[in-house]
């Protein structure tokens, strides 16, 4: 008896550290085998449950001002003076721009690459700011540039309001000049919580003269949504770059300017690390193609963090002239080929209302409102963000979700499914403990996401908030978390790198590009003797590519056939074929067939990858 | 609690009264909260409040960041606390409190409590890190530090806190209705 309640007590010790995420050094597997057999345990957990809930729920403090009072108390003497014995402004400079100032990074015109600690700073901050954008309105000028021969320029005035976390309107006016054959593509985008709808732009081929045809349907609506389902496109970027500036690789500092009156500090990425901004105000795409390396400079105001400015440049080199070619598009290497700015200020407002009208077409998403459950059991740890709606989908799953500004999260729980064979290759098996979760970073597409398998049932966590939070909120759900399988079986086994290394029958590459790291090894069987291993990376928080980048590696002498033009490209003593349209480099290599799919059609990368695997 | 970018903490360490000035203005409620919990009184949790930011203000060009700010932040808020009971004839009590010998006021596990008061008839020793990890989503590294104490330690007292608040609440903890 006396031993039994010492298990207990421990198990009981174990489950209060669980909810708290605290998971590192539990054995979960013993957790679980004593709940199972233990009542009083498995009541305790759900007392556990109740009290954090209770807590979170408790009454608000009414929260004294006491910053008057404790400023009056400091010493007398106004600012103390700086070591060296010089001073620095701090009237009109907010404090990101003092701090790159006192941190050393370049003025504009400068190329020196980005000071890692600003440019984390400057990350910190936009992320911070997220929670306490309440409402945000604005209006932008966009100029574009050689869409087509017939017409060089255009102009569109974008008109931005959101009142967090999902009200949302996107109006765009179309101010080009007139040309025969070009219908103004105009588009107009509401949204709420429960429905949006949107009125369509027409579509148009940039040839000479422009063929334009009014879309149809013309308008679309959808209604009975579920919380933050990506059916309708929230312009969270052009509010707060949350996914432009997930993270400091491939950011660079450009220093500060004043733009409009207000100082501005700047930073330039490249255009598939912008793609979540330039996305926020083209949702329709409308604009002419961009190649992914060409590089977007991002003017922020350095209180607000709010963009006031971006500006896309062509970038060099004969790989982006190829593309250019193919794309039919004229641009000089370093013109500046989108320019969208603020006019007017930005303000606080929420979008305006309007009758509702019918679309042309019509969906449901089938969502039911059924409120919180007091008795339901979700994550523990929800970042400190407040519940927001929760309902039932037409497929039976429960979905409750949470927000604070325009940070939020979605919890979706379901029956136990396989897991589908892309989410199995594209997702990241971690490892807690006896805890297995798979997490994908956030794309163009679908925002950060984290499954987590039950005996019974799965979650899946979706969120903007950054990786290292979002898995820190699955491991407080009371779900385990076993090991997932793919649906197609055994034909497709997770494998690892080091396993890879000890058998040294494929070669691993010793360069990646900045911020990529590896996201699963994985043996694919093919017909006959066929078995190609696969290797991902991914970027952590926010990859451009639904992919990432791919190396597949397979026992073959010659390379597949294609029906493209090939281009041939000198790697090392090995003649690879550079493919533009799927982005792939491949070669032969001692009997390896080699290929290398990057998402960026970023040949230099491919070729530096593969000279990493010769 | 979010940190505050290396420049408007290297700033205010140089004097810098706008950013000091941001600084209390940001954490200022977190702190009262915090000494709130500590202290169980309105007032004083305003006194410890000005105390911790005079300290900070004092010490500023000393922190060299080897913790996060908001661990040195609310070590010196806990500090201060612990002062201000002393300070305020209540030291009896708190040594009775770490001692774990419970005051007038003990837990009738016959009564129903709001959690608020629940919360506030633990002891200081185990009501502390139940505090920063549940309402400031602190780590138990974090709380750890802060209290200098072993992970282990903290671990084991978020737990006794919690079985506590359990058995003193019921099967059923009354949630109170918070704020929209």
């Amino acid at each position: 008896m006396r031993i039994e309640r010492d298990v207990c007590g421990s198990v009981r010790m174990d489950l209060s550290a669980r909810i708290d995420g605290e998971s590192a050094f539990l054995d979960d597997s013993a957790i679980e085998a004593h709940l199972a057999s233990c009542g009083a345990c498995r009541s305790f957990e759900g007392s556990l449950h109740k009290l954090r809930r209770a807590m979170r729920i408790r009454e608000a403090d009414v929260v004294p001002d006491l910053t008057d009072r404790i400023l009056a108390a400091l010493p007398p003497g106004g600012e103390r003076p700086i070591p060296l014995g010089t001073h620095f402004r701090t009237a009109g400079l907010a404090a990101a721009a003092s701090f790159i100032l006192l941190w050393g990074a370049t003025w504009i015109g400068g190329q020196r690459p980005a000071d890692s600690a600003s440019a984390a700073a400057i990350v910190g901050q936009v992320r911070g700011a997220a929670r306490s954008v309440s409402s945000y309105t604005a209006t932008f000028e966009i100029v574009e540039r050689n869409w087509s021969a017939a017409l060089p320029m255009r102009r569109f005035v974008a008109s931005v309001a959101l009142s967090a976390p999902e009200n949302f309107h996107l109006r765009v006016e179309d101010v080009s000049p007139s040309v025969a054959g070009y219908i103004r593509q105009e588009y107009d985008l509401r949204a709420g919580p429960r429905r949006w709808r949107a009125r369509l732009p027409a579509i148009c081929a940039p040839a000479a003269p422009p063929r334009c045809r009014p879309s149809s349907p013309s308008s679309l609506s959808r209604n009975g949504r579920q919380p933050f389902d990506g059916t309708a496109f929230v312009p969270t970027d052009v509010v707060l770059p949350l996914e432009t500036l997930s993270s400091t690789s491939d950011l660079r500092l450009l220093g500060t300017r004043t733009i409009g009156g207000r100082e501005a500090v700047g930073v330039r990425v490249s255009l598939g690390t912008a793609t979540p901004l330039l996305h926020s105000l083209d949702p329709f795409g409308i604009w002419r193609p961009f190649h992914p390396q060409d590089e977007v400079d991002l003017w922020l105001d350095p209180e607000s963090w709010f963009p006031l400015r971006f500006e896309v440049r062509a970038a060099r080199g004969p790989e982006r002239e190829l593309w250019a070619a193919r794309a039919g598009v004229v641009d000089r290497p370093g013109e500046m080929i989108l320019k969208a700015a603020v006019v007017g200020g930005i303000g606080e407002g929420v979008p305006g209302q309007q009758p509702p009208r019918r679309a042309d077409a019509s969906t449901s998403g089938g969502f039911r409102e059924e409120g919180f459950d007091s008795l339901e059991q979700g994550p523990a740890y929800v970042a400190r963000l407040e519940p927001y709606r929760a309902g039932s989908t037409s497929t039976g799953d429960r979905v409750v979700t949470y927000s604070s500004g325009l940070a939020w999260l979605k919890v979706t729980r379901s029956r136990l499914q396989p897991m589908g064979v892309d989410d199995f290759l594209q997702s990241e098996e971690l490892r807690v403990g006896s805890r297995f979760l798979y997490y994908r970073p956030a794309t163009v597409d679908r925002p950060r996401q984290v499954d987590v398998y039950g005996d019974r049932s799965q979650l899946r966590f979706e969120s903007n908030l950054p990786r290292e939070q979002l898995v820190r909120i699955a491991l407080s759900s009371p779900v385990h978390g076993t090991r997932a399988r793919p649906a197609r079986g055994g034909a497709v086994r997770r494998t690892t790198l080091n396993r890879l290394q000890e058998q040294g029958i494929v070669k691993i590459p010793g360069w990646m590009p900045d911020g990529y790291g590896s996201s699963g090894a994985f043996i694919v069987d093919g017909p006959g003797p066929r078995a190609s291993v696969v290797l991902r990376y991914r970027r952590a928080e926010f990859d451009s590519s639904t992919a990432g980048i791919v190396i597949t590696q397979s026992f073959q002498d010659v390379l597949p056939p294609t029906s493209e033009e090939p281009v041939v490209v000198p790697v090392g003593e090995v003649l690879a074929r550079w493919s533009l349209e799927r982005g792939e480099l491949a070669f032969v290599d001692d009997g390896i067939y080699v290929s290398i799919m990057v998402p960026s059609f970023d040949l230099a990368a491919a070729t530096a990858i593969a000279r990493g695997l010769l | 609690m979010r940190e505050p970018d290396p420049g408007e903490i290297d700033a205010a360490a140089r004097g810098d009264r706008g950013a000091f000035e941001r600084l209390v203005r940001r954490y200022q409620p977190e702190v009262w909260r915090l000494a709130l919990h500590i202290v169980r009184d309105g007032r004083l949790a305003e006194d410890v409040a000005q105390e911790a930011f005079l300290r900070v203000y004092r010490f500023l060009p000393r922190f060299k960041g080897d913790s996060t700010f908001s661990t040195w932040l609310y070590s010196i808020t806990r500090n201060c606390a612990i002062d201000v009971l002393k300070r305020s004839g209540r030291q009896a009590e708190i040594v009775d409190r770490l001692r774990n010998r419970p005051g007038p006021s003990a837990i009738d596990p016959g009564v129903r409590m709001d959690i608020k008061e629940a919360i506030w008839e633990l002891t200081l020793e185990l009501r502390e890190p139940l505090v920063l990890i549940d309402m400031f989503e602190m780590t138990y590294g974090e709380v750890a530090r802060i209290l200098g104490v072993p992970v282990g330690t903290v671990k084991s007292r978020v737990f006794r806190a919690r079985n506590r608040l359990i058995d003193a609440l019921g099967s059923e903890p009354r949630e109170v209705q918070g704020e929209d």
